[in-house]
């Protein structure tokens, strides 16, 4: 998979253009998972949706599995699984079986192929006993696994997910995580989608940050978090304007107003924390809370400091 | 190969839901009441030679109406469901789809002429019937092709427009005045009746007609023609304007609203 300089504006009556992706580039190893990450708005939906032929870029250049998915979509969606997830893409009142079966005449598959395809890929994801179920009675953890059962019929090259555990319990959205790392990975090249930073440093082996429609950093999840990621947090419990602008003019440390009066400072080495924790101490602060960075964090700064976001 | 086993599992999908959700038999309550209607004004009126439009006009009527009503039902659901886009994201050819869907219900339609046909018998005290029942099927056999076919480039209209239920009632009605289905043609005003032989459903409505008189059928072989290939042009505008419309819809991002 290979995008660059990829643009896509929606037109608003009225008003200037809205910009959903702005010269995004993104390539992908074929065999990998790839996690797309950012807040609601950052363009990550929309981005899949030209992935998967069905919206056109507006300018720049995407090629999928080797085809362009503007100009070829047809070759293209041959290769594609696509789960867009949450309530909808299924038909609720036929079962779990009718589904996949309808699903499956669409990708080409016919007669007994499409039969053992569809009870296959129901035993792999633990849908058998569900076959017989209406999809308006499963709650949102099996329907993601029905999403994914469809994504999947097809045997596609390129599997792409967007949001595969949102709106789903931690229960669920484990189940779901590991059908995914068990069961997807390894088979096709993977894109996820997710606000989720632990399922993408759990499942992906690179990731985009995105926001506002462009690309805020991306590489393999450790590799992001080891060079910009604070490592350890300070929390203090009382505002400290002036300590706090001592600290950082002397030490490697940002800091940050997380809620209103509360302040964390970030430290990206634990020398610079034992630094920054002896300069507290000497003002006479000792209303702290120490905790550990975490890509959370990091993601929020990179989010924020560009400006971007809802 | 593709393209049949799309438009098997259109069909299938749609008996399955007609068995669920029944909205399409409400035409096997409505029509033969129509039937009941026009030939009892007919019986009173003195106008029996009329008896034909009784027993045809309603079940062809039905027909338009029952494709046209789950063509935008399915549409709507589609939409709201969130179908349509992972529908255009597979590579099987749509049009196979519509053409599934559309066979089974209109064929369940179909019985509504059946229907119409036993209550008009009865309501004529067996005077009334159909003379040439192997003419009257092929001609059903090649209006439901060209309804199916008509269909299609409606659907895409329903896509592009969004004005979903307004296009699905206002299609059918103003189509069976002019085709002459419920009035003669030639009862019509004269600046619309050179309109009429260009419909399809115009030579269904005579051809059927003229199988419950008792005289041959004339004009039958040039008649079927015209229909089947009135169905044909509707297929490949139909997939045509499918094409269009979805190319749009890429562009605009329309597809995924509701
Ligand atoms: N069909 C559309 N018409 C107009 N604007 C759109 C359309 N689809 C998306 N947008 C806009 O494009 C931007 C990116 O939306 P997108 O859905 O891709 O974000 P996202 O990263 O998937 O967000 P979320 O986490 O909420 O799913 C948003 O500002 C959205 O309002
Ligand atoms: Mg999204």
């Amino acid at each position: 998979m290979d995008v660059r300089g990829l643009t896509r504006t929606f037109r608003r009556p009225g008003r200037p253009d809205r910009i959903a992706l702005d010269a995004v580039e993104l390539a992908v190893t074929v065999g990998t998972t790839h996690g797309l990450l950012g807040p609601n708005g950052a363009g990550k939906t929309t981005l899949c949706k030209i992935l998967s032929t069905v919206l056109l870029p507006t300018s720049g250049e995407v090629r999928v599995l080797g085809h362009d998915a503007a100009r070829d979509p047809r070759a293209v969606r041959s290769q594609i699984g696509i789960a867009f997830g949450g309530e909808r893409g299924l038909y609720g009142r036929l079962t779990v079986e009718q589904n996949l079966r309808y699903w499956a005449a669409l990708l080409g598959l016919g007669g007994r192929q499409a039969r053992s395809r569809v009870a296959l890929t129901m035993e792999r994801f633990g849908l058998r006993d569900r076959a017989r179920d209406r999809v308006e009675t499963l709650s949102r953890g099996w329907k993601q696994r029905v999403h994914l059962a469809r994504a999947v019929l097809g045997e596609p090259q390129l599997l792409i997910l967007d949001e595969p555990t949102a709106g789903l319990d931690p229960v669920a959205a484990r189940a779901v995580r590991q059908i995914v790392s068990d069961e997807l990975a390894g088979t096709c090249t993977v894109l996820l989608t997710t606000h989720d930073l632990r399922e993408a440093e759990l499942l992906c082996s690179t990731v985009t940050v995105m926001g506002g429609g462009r690309v805020l950093a991306a590489g393999n999840p450790a590799e992001l978090a080891l060079t910009d990621r604070p490592t350890h947090t300070v929390v203090l419990a009382t505002p400290a304007p002036a300590v706090v602008e001592r600290l950082c003019a002397s030490v490697r440390a940002t800091a940050v107003e997380v809620s209103s009066g509360r302040t964390e400072l970030r430290f990206t080495s634990s020398t610079d924390l034992q630094q920054g924790i002896a300069v507290l101490l000497s003002d006479g602060v000792v209303g702290f809370t120490v905790g550990e960075g975490s890509l959370e964090d990091y993601y929020v700064d990179l989010v924020g400091s560009r400006g971007v976001g809802e | 190969m593709t393209a049949l086993r799309v438009y098997l599992a259109a069909a299938r999908l749609a008996a399955e839901q007609l068995r669920r959700e029944p909205d399409a038999w409400m035409v096997l309550a409505t029509t033969p009441l129509q039937s009941l209607a026009i030939v009892t004004i007919l019986q009173h009126t003195g106008r029996d030679d009329l008896v034909g439009i009784a027993i045809v006009g309603p079940g062809l009527m039905a027909l338009v109406q029952v494709a046209l009503f789950d063509a935008a039902e399915q549409l709507t659901v589609d939409r709201s469901r969130g179908v349509l886009e992972p529908l255009a994201a597979t590579p099987a050819p749509l049009v196979a789809l519509d053409l599934g869907r559309s066979t089974v219900v209109l064929l369940v339609a179909l019985l509504g002429t059946v229907e119409s046909l036993a209550v008009v018998h009865l309501a004529t005290g067996g005077q009334s019937s159909v003379h040439h029942p192997a003419e009257a099927f092929l001609v059903l056999v090649a209006t439901v092709w060209a309804t199916a076919g008509f269909v299609l480039p409606c659907t895409a209209l329903l896509l592009m427009t969004r004005a979903t239920r307004a296009l699905q009632n206002a299609i059918p009605w103003p189509l069976a005045l002019v085709s002459g289905v419920l009035v003669p043609v030639a009862l019509l005003p004269v600046w619309l009746q050179p309109v009429s032989p260009f419909l399809y459903l115009t030579h269904s409505a005579e051809l059927l007609r003229a199988t419950t008189r008792p005289e041959p059928v004339s004009d039958l072989w040039t008649g079927l023609a015209v229909i089947l290939v009135s169905g044909a042009v509707a297929l490949v505008a139909g997939v045509v304007s499918r094409d269009r419309v979805f190319a749009r819809l890429r562009r605009t991002g329309g597809l995924s609203l509701t």
